[in-house]
């Protein structure tokens, strides 16, 4: 069953802005009106119990479409079926049915314990005294935060309180949670609880996950499924093991040796710049796997060394590259 | 020529949300004074031209409320004490301690330029309303503007200057704003809602030597009823006040600064 | 719905007030610091009362039932509905998510969710008002949902002010000018205003129909059908402000827009 369809959607904002005169000079009350397209026809559907990723740079469009799902924003054209309703017409009805994560957009009263603010989303959801308890009572253990529920808030760390924002967006049973860039400004452990929590909550409450990022780093273990946004248009719309054979298994790797060396030819690694002591390679690991590349160069000689991922922007360049191609 | 306009232009667009603000707030003055002239205007009655209460005309009663709104809202003294209080709490101040001026002194003449800003508008505003609604004061003469002008100067001057402490209080007390609330309401009770003379006998005096006479009393009986009889009276008692409430100042501060560093800045 | 909404009223305020009492010293002092403004203005009416008998009808305890039906009025809205005063900065930050993915409505789940520790004084003292006033016992009972009364027109047109909010950037500042002027015009005899500020009193700062008829029509003298035109006017302000918000709703950008609005 499809649990999201989304058919042509676009959204556009307008703004205004000061009109530039023809000598250059900037008008002080002639405005012009500058239409930007956040979101410019996409189609997609996510079937139940996925775990779907929405991934693209800053200001690519993700939020405004997660918005546009939830009910939080009036789409411009086109039309949007959540779990068979049009968010921005049964907004109500469907908020009964899914659950929103927002990163920095916290939902908990940070002065009150965890537990009062579960039984106030408990209200807030119309839900019964005795199922509420229950359901807190299963989520708790679930999520193991028995210890400081009744703790203020404030007091508690980032992962317990993530741990805690989560049972309360998953108070009421949706069927559908959306993340919205959950892991923007957090630490890599942090980081790494966040995303063993949505893995959890998919697998054991088999609930849909959408998910959205700007990092690639954060959606490889928890998503099957990968939707690549840019300019508001979908790039890519694939699975994860696919977009991670052909992508994400580049990684870039710059040393700096204590002199110089000559780096051999070997299948899936390629030398992107050489300067003095200064070397700068691709791997492709599915060719070649990281041991070996590290035999190029002997560790006594290493003074520096930096490994990172291919960056989202050279992915999608990327992609459109190999279209052209095609 | 040009240099100077983008200089100004600039700076124009940086206190854009600051000029927003205070246009705000003179929309206010008017509406408040536009309720006590109604209500003061009432009370005189029909009569009002000829009537006087407690030696105050309605021309003059008005122009006094005038002047007290007008330098109520040329110094904002609600920004120094939090302004100083924040400082002292967050232990910005650290960084202006070792600075070579005196914290205290250098706040104030901050702040006396945030006046200098706001005085563009209070002043307009306060003589539109006063010639629109009831004329120039009683026995105005053109010459008597530069008195006048100096005992508002003066009374703003100490308005920063003793708010300024309250602020320091923030020292030794968590929580500066409900004294502040205090000061700045008994200002606004004795000084602005009424001239000494409507108050009880017994209470007069009491008002006359307090700095409440040196902040609004003074200043806005000045311009309602002027005598250079008045003015040397008002600017002696502004002269005197200001010199106590700046050594309190400052040595408010020099006792409170070592709170800073016992508590390790 | 009326149930639900009402439960809902008091689960925030409930939460509200237990957030702000874990900080006990200054949850008291900001109520008792707001019965002191009020009272302070007690010596100016007692002033003003030294210089002239009375104010056309109105005496020293008459002012002070104005002053009880303006912190009643007042009270009930920032107690209840202070959400509805904050609306503005919220549209403007993008902070309605939150509302808009909860089963509730917007504009209601939004005004309520804050509430004024100090406007807790308000409500206090209006019955310290009426204390001084040496009101009659009825007085003491009236008074209570005619506050409740007063304080929804008083949110309904803040809350329609607020709504500008959604097309323009700064739209709440006329809403707060409207908030200064009610606490300004409410507290004087409205005899003093002449006929134009009069109709202003009776609609864009509403302090006529919220402060003004209920003290002439109800408590000082009594007439049924200004009570009725009370009620009137509260059913016809809050339709207007559900429907006012509801189409602003649809500009809402949720602060997703880049550089638009700066």
């Amino acid at each position: 069953m499809n649990v999201i369809e989304v058919n042509n959607l676009r959204k556009e904002f307008v703004s205004k802005k000061k009109r530039v005169k023809e000598n250059g000079k900037t008008s002080l009350f002639k405005k012009d009106k500058v239409i930007k397209r956040a979101v410019d026809d996409i189609s997609f559907c996510v079937n139940e119990g996925e775990a779907l990723a929405f991934i693209g740079p800053n200001g690519a469009g993700k939020s405004t479409t997660i918005k546009m799902l939830t009910g939080i924003l009036y789409p411009t054209s086109g039309s949007v079926k959540v779990m068979g309703l049009d968010p921005s017409k049964d907004r109500i009805k469907l908020s009964y049915q899914i659950g929103t994560v927002f990163g920095q957009k916290e939902q908990l009263w940070v002065h009150l314990s965890a537990m009062d603010n579960f039984k106030f989303f408990g209200a807030i959801y119309d839900i019964r005294k005795e199922k509420l308890e229950k359901r807190i009572k299963e989520l708790a253990d679930l999520f193991e935060v028995n210890e400081f529920i009744n703790q203020p808030v404030k007091s508690l760390s980032l992962g317990q309180r993530m741990k805690c924002e989560m049972i309360a967006s998953l108070i009421h049973e949706p069927k559908v949670l959306f993340f919205d860039e959950p892991t923007i400004g957090l630490d890599p452990i942090a980081k790494e609880t966040l995303r063993k929590l949505i893995k959890k909550i998919n697998k054991e409450l088999n609930t849909t996950i959408i998910f959205t990022s700007h990092d690639v780093g954060d959606i490889e273990e928890v998503c099957k499924r990968v939707i690549i946004i840019n300019d508001g248009k979908i790039v890519l719309d694939d699975s994860m093991k696919n977009l991670k054979y052909h992508y994400l298994n580049k990684k870039i790797i710059e040393v700096n040796m204590k002199n110089n060396i000559k780096i051999e030819k070997t299948a899936g690694v390629q030398v992107i710049k050489s300067k003095d002591t200064l070397y700068k390679i691709e791997a492709d690991l599915n060719q070649t796997t990281m041991a070996d590349v590290m035999k190029l160069f002997n560790p006594d000689d290493i003074q520096d060394i930096t490994i990172s991922s291919t960056p989202l922007e050279e992915i999608i360049k990327d992609i459109y590259k190999r279209r052209e191609h095609e | 020529m040009n240099k100077y306009i983008t200089v100004f232009k600039t700076g124009f667009k940086q206190e854009k949300d600051a000029i927003f603000d205070t246009l705000m707030r003179c929309i206010i003055f008017f509406v408040i004074m536009y309720v006590m002239i109604q209500l003061w205007s009432f009370i005189y009655g029909d009569s009002g031209t000829s009537q006087i209460i407690n030696g105050y005309s309605l021309n003059s009663m008005i122009w006094y409320l005038l002047i007290g709104e007008c330098i109520i809202n040329s110094a904002r003294t609600n920004k120094i004490v939090r302004g100083i209080s924040n400082e002292i709490k967050t232990g910005g101040i650290t960084y202006k301690l070792n600075k070579p001026y005196n914290y205290y002194l250098y706040t104030i003449s901050d702040f006396m330029s945030k006046s200098a800003f706001l005085v563009l508008f209070t002043v307009p505003t306060t003589i539109i309303i006063g010639l629109v609604f009831v004329g120039v004061p009683d026995g105005f003469v053109w010459y008597t503007i530069f008195p006048c002008a100096l005992a508002i100067i003066m009374s703003i001057v100490i308005s920063w200057a003793m708010y300024g402490i309250v602020g320091l209080l923030a020292f030794w007390i968590q929580d500066a704003t409900p004294l502040y609330w205090v000061v700045s309401k008994t200002v606004m009770l004795l000084g602005m809602f009424f001239p000494v003379d409507f108050f009880p006998t017994w209470l007069q005096p009491v008002i006359k030597y307090s700095p409440i006479y040196s902040l609004m009393s003074g200043p806005a009986s000045l311009v309602a009823q002027f005598s250079w009889e008045n003015f040397g009276r008002v600017i002696m008692a502004q002269s005197v006040w200001l010199v106590v409430i700046l050594c309190l100042g400052l040595l408010v501060f020099k006792i409170g600064k070592r709170r800073v560093a016992s508590n390790g800045g | 719905m009326v149930a639900k909404n009402l439960g809902l009223i008091f689960k925030y305020f409930n939460l509200n007030i237990r957030k702000a009492y874990q900080y006990k010293t200054s949850f008291f002092m900001s109520i008792i610091m707001m019965i002191c403004n009020n009272a302070f203005f007690i010596i100016q009416w007692l002033i003003i009362f030294s210089v002239t008998d009375r104010i056309g009808n109105y005496g020293f305890e008459e002012v002070m039932l104005l002053w009880a039906l303006s912190a009643g009025t007042y009270g009930v809205a920032h107690v209840f509905f202070e959400g509805a005063f904050n609306i503005g900065s919220l549209v403007y930050e993008g902070k309605l998510d939150v509302y808009l993915t909860q089963p509730k409505s917007v504009l209601i789940n939004l005004i309520c969710s804050e509430s004024s520790i100090s406007a807790i004084g308000d409500l206090l003292y209006t019955f310290i008002a009426l204390a001084i006033a040496g009101a009659p016992w009825w007085w003491y009972l009236a008074i209570i949902p005619v506050s409740i009364v007063g304080g929804i027109i008083y949110v309904a047109v803040v809350t329609c002010f607020q709504t500008l909010s959604f097309y323009v950037k700064r739209g709440s500042s006329i809403a707060d000018m409207i908030n200064s002027a009610v606490t300004m015009f409410g507290n004087y005899p409205p005899i003093i205003f002449n006929s134009v500020v009069k109709v202003i009193l009776f609609t864009i700062v509403p302090c006529g129909f919220m402060i003004f008829v209920p003290a002439e029509n109800l408590f000082l003298g009594f007439n049924i059908w200004w009570i009725l035109g009370m009620i009137g006017f509260a059913v016809i302000t809050t339709i207007l402000a559900f429907i006012l918000f509801k189409r602003g709703l649809r500009k809402y950008n949720s602060g997703s827009l880049m550089g638009g609005r700066l």
